[in-house]
């Protein structure tokens, strides 16, 4: 075990007032390792990250940085980072006094810690912003400021609070590629909670998936995608949401089991012209989201949700058409209707 | 809105400064080329009020005793209203009673916190002295053999006025929390990550992010400060100990234009205190403006 020596939690809870956020987070991140924390909003991502970094206390369970238990410890002790979703700055000093201020704080040599500011400027892209007052900085350039800040004291942990929400889509994009690099230049473990499924899956090593209170699954990004734990993990990745189907689904087909549901992605649905094989199923209406379209599909004689299919949008058949619908070969995912737990599938 | 438009606005508080200070100040400053005592019409002396003050060695002291109550007095009221607000700026036991502890001085009517101070202040059986005093010999207090004389020794006597303002503290403090808990609170949470200890977040988040507030703050307070002084000195010390000890520019007006009806020597005072005044806020702008452009 010795790759667990980045940040692990064990059995941890926290919260606000009576009730707990997060009632049992157990949580091993490797060092080096960029984990992506994904999770609806209001599922205790940010107060996940305020643990780690010791403003909030956790109730219970602990927490350990490299090998060290630190629940106990002040948070400037702990050795981590963090960049808040607000990119928070000290408003009164200049981005260049913003980003030494720990330095200065731990009593490092003032020609040292400016020397290290620069450094840590040109890594982060802000050198040109180093005279100016934050509220001189656009957004964007507050966040480059903040990481900055962060990264200066070699933090073994870096907490990114949702780094990208308040960016424009452009920029995020840019930001997202730069995060990666940056994490390839300097290593450390990171810990970037996000609600954003495609910015969980793209920039992770590892993604957690955080429901209700606890980690629900841990692994990469291919692992997530194709083998969710249970059913509640495979609606929440992905959107549109999997397809769900009970076990008498014509679709199904005769292996369908009873006391099981079947789960389908939308682009594991494949349409074909009315004389293919499949089920035949309604067009009723057809969303167009650029390349690609989501058709929604009603089966004759199945009540329900719609079947949502992904279906190129150049030759996408017409609302009203009929079209036959037919399950991509281990497109299948699994589950215990019951108890939602997979019992196997897709690959 | 068009700027213009903001003068109905503005039309009754004009009225107010025009009728209340405006006209005032110019009565003020003509009564002070005059000579007048509500009886014989006032005849007109130029400037020689203000030859007969500068010769007059109770203004004087007066000037002088105004000064150093406001040099002393405004730091150390400034200082306890900031120490208060950051002790009592967040949610914990008793904090509501302290916050009422720490206005409740200034909400009282200032003759009766005088009348009170006469009882606090008095050698004998005041409660200060008593508190002063040092093991069971009667008379042996911290500072000696001799209690200190609160209302009969000229130093004692002056250092009593100072001591009862540094409780009517109660707005710069009211002023100093709201602002406090104004202050953003991820800039603590920043600094709590870069492990600053109490001083240095004090020293370098919470001092400047302040700065505006205390600025101010600080600049009314010289100017209360030279007039506060005013109701304690006639209730508590009546101007004495002898020589004037504790007779301040304002008594010293009052004394002049209400008992000896001597109205253009006041007002020719009362003119050289807004000189003063406007020449001590001149001094500070310069040097805070200094300050925050180093």
């Amino acid at each position: 075990m010795t790759r667990a020596d980045g940040l692990q939690l064990v059995e941890v809870r926290a919260g606000y007032g009576e009730a707990d956020v997060l009632t049992d987070v157990t949580l091993t991140v490797p060092a080096g390792v960029y984990l992506t924390v994904l999770g609806p909003s209001g599922t205790g991502k940010t107060t996940l990250l305020r643990v780690v970094a010791g403003l909030e206390p956790a109730r219970g369970g602990t927490v350990s940085i490299g090998g060290r238990p630190v629940t106990d410890l002040r948070p400037g002790r702990r050795s981590v980072a963090m960049v808040f979703q607000s990119y928070a700055l000290f408003p009164h000093l200049s981005v260049a006094d913003n980003i030494t201020f720990g330095l200065t704080v731990t009593d490092v040599p003032k020609a040292r810690a400016r020397q290290r500011a620069r450094e840590i400027a040109e890594l982060t892209g802000c050198t040109a912003l180093l005279g100016r007052r934050p509220a001189q900085l656009s957004g964007g350039e507050r966040q480059r400021v903040a990481l900055a800040r962060a990264l200066v004291r070699e933090p073994a942990v870096l907490l990114l609070d949702e780094p990208l929400s308040n960016l424009d889509a452009e920029l995020r994009a840019q930001t997202r590629d730069e995060l990666r690099t940056l994490h390839e230049r300097i290593g450390g473990t990171v810990v970037h909670v996000t609600h954003d499924q495609g910015e969980a899956l793209s920039l992770g090593d590892r993604v957690a998936v955080l429901l209700d209170g606890r980690v629900a699954q841990t692994g990469t990004p291919d692992e997530l995608w194709r083998r969710p734990a249970n059913r509640a993990i495979a609606r929440f990745l992905g959107s549109p949401a999997m397809n769900l189907l009970p076990s008498d689904h014509p679709l199904v087909g005769i292996d369908g089991t009873a006391g099981r549901e079947y789960g389908i992605r939308p682009e594991d649905l494949l349409i074909g012209s009315a004389h293919d094989r499949g089920v035949l199923a309604i067009v009723y209406r057809a969303e167009v989201t650029g390349a690609d379209a989501y058709l929604h599909l009603r089966v004759d004689g199945v009540a329900g949700p719609p079947l949502i299919a992904r279906h190129p949008s150049a030759t996408r058949p017409a609302a009203g058409e009929q079209v036959r619908v037919c399950p991509a070969p281990a497109g299948w995912h699994v589950f215990e209707a019951a108890t939602g737990a997979r019992v196997n599938g897709a690959e | 809105m068009k700027p213009r438009r903001s003068w109905p606005l503005l039309s009754p508080y004009l009225v107010g400064l025009v009728g209340l200070v405006g006209i005032p100040t110019l009565v003020v400053i003509v009564l002070a080329l005059t000579e007048f005592d509500l009886v014989r019409p006032a005849r007109w002396v130029g400037f020689a009020n203000f030859t007969a003050l500068a010769a007059d060695p109770v203004f004087r002291t007066a000037l002088l005793n105004s000064l150093v109550f406001a040099l002393v007095a405004t730091p150390l009221r400034l200082l306890l209203a900031l120490a208060l607000a950051l002790l009592l700026h967040r949610r914990g036991p008793a904090t509501g009673a302290g916050r009422t502890a720490a206005v409740l001085p200034t909400a009282m009517p200032e003759v009766a916190y005088g009348l009170l101070w006469l009882w606090l202040l008095n050698p004998v059986y005041g409660p200060i002295n008593l508190l002063l005093t040092v093991g069971g010999d009667p008379g042996l207090t911290i500072f000696g053999r001799t209690p200190p004389q609160w209302l009969t020794d000229p130093t004692d006597a002056r250092a009593a006025i100072i001591l009862l303002s540094v409780f009517t503290i109660g707005e710069s403090f009211v002023v100093l929390l709201a602002a406090r808990r104004m202050l953003p609170a991820p800039a603590y949470e920043l600094a709590a990550l870069d492990d600053a200890t109490g001083w240095d977040i004090f020293r370098r988040v919470t001092l400047p992010l302040l700065a505006p507030v205390l600025v101010l703050l600080f600049l009314r307070d010289t100017l209360m400060g030279l007039q506060f002084s005013f109701i304690p000195a006639l209730v508590i010390t009546d101007g004495g100990p002898p020589p004037y000890a504790t007779t301040y520019v304002s008594l010293f007006i009052y004394r002049n234009a209400f008992e000896y009806l001597r109205y253009g020597y006041a007002a020719a005072a009362t003119v050289i205190m807004l000189g003063v005044a406007a020449l001590i806020i001149a001094i500070q702008w310069l040097i805070i403006r200094h300050l925050r452009l180093r």
